[in-house]
């Protein structure tokens, strides 16, 4: 996978940890979220953070556009030619290119990449 | 929803051999899968556990994440003779995994309900004083159904 893409597929996969980690059902199950709830989630956001560092600003402003716009699911998975977050089916060029190169799709503006 | 159902004897792996945290995860993971996807699914796993460790006590564990790397929930378990160290809650040494990987999006809410199916099998595992495992990954399924089934 393309390594920018790599680290938006790091930051989504970081935010939804945090959104189940605010999810009533989670929190039933009971894992250890450390006894101090404020050093917790700061130590949430630090993380968040670093990931973000990483990634180039203008990628980083669409990533959060994006998840403004639909909430979640900012890099989506092209199944069978088709977006995985709006389902509309992808140019060719597009489907084939998105594992190598970072794509949006050109109906809802998601980040696309392909399990090989 | 019944946890035996999703068990899969090739994602069972009862002679663990790694004695720390990361390598207990990339043990289990590459159960499920190989390579640079290995890879990328393990850091997340690492992060989930930088904000707390998925160690329940009594020895056991169940580490878990979503990942854009999957399409399909995926599970794989395994138990460590030895036990390894893994934040518990209660310091102990951890001893049997549940690993779970799940799509940023699954039907049925199936991530939720296999953590929650997860962790009502650990409670009941965890009555017994001692934690006794098969040593096949046939009879580990055979156990865990009977688990479930005398929890209905």
């Amino acid at each position: 996978m393309n390594p920018t893409l790599e680290l938006l597929r790091a930051l989504e996969e970081f935010d939804m940890i945090i959104r189940d980690l605010q999810r009533p059902d989670y929190k039933k199950l009971g894992f250890a979220m450390g006894k101090n709830v404020v050093l917790f989630l700061k130590s949430v956001e630090e993380e968040r953070e670093k990931i973000r560092k990483k990634i180039d600003k203008n990628l980083l402003a669409e990533y959060d556009r994006i998840k403004k716009r639909y909430g979640e699911r900012v890099v989506v998975q092209v199944v069978k030619d088709f977006c995985g977050g709006c389902y509309v089916k992808l140019p060719s060029g597009i489907a084939a290119r998105c594992q190598n190169e970072i794509l949006t799709c050109p109906h809802c503006g998601r980040f696309l990449y392909r399990i090989k | 929803m019944n946890l035996f159902t999703l068990l899969r004897k090739d994602r069972i792996k009862l002679s663990l051999e790694s004695k720390k945290k990361e390598d207990v995860l990339r043990e289990l993971l590459a159960l499920i899968k190989q390579g640079e996807e290995a890879n990328s699914i393990l850091q997340t796993l690492l992060k989930r556990e930088e904000l707390g460790s998925t160690g329940i006590g009594k020895g056991i564990a169940i580490p878990h994440c979503r990942s854009l790397l999957v399409d399909k929930l995926e599970l794989a378990c395994g138990y460590s003779e030895k036990g390894v160290d893994f934040d518990a809650p209660d310091k102990k040494p951890v001893h049997l995994f549940f690993l779970i990987i799940a799509p940023p999006q699954d039907i049925g809410n199936q991530y939720m309900l296999t953590l929650g199916r997860v962790a009502m099998v650990c409670q009941e595992l965890t009555k017994k004083r001692r934690l006794v495992i098969p040593k096949t990954p046939e009879e580990f399924i055979r156990m865990i159904k009977e688990v479930e089934e005398k929890s209905k």
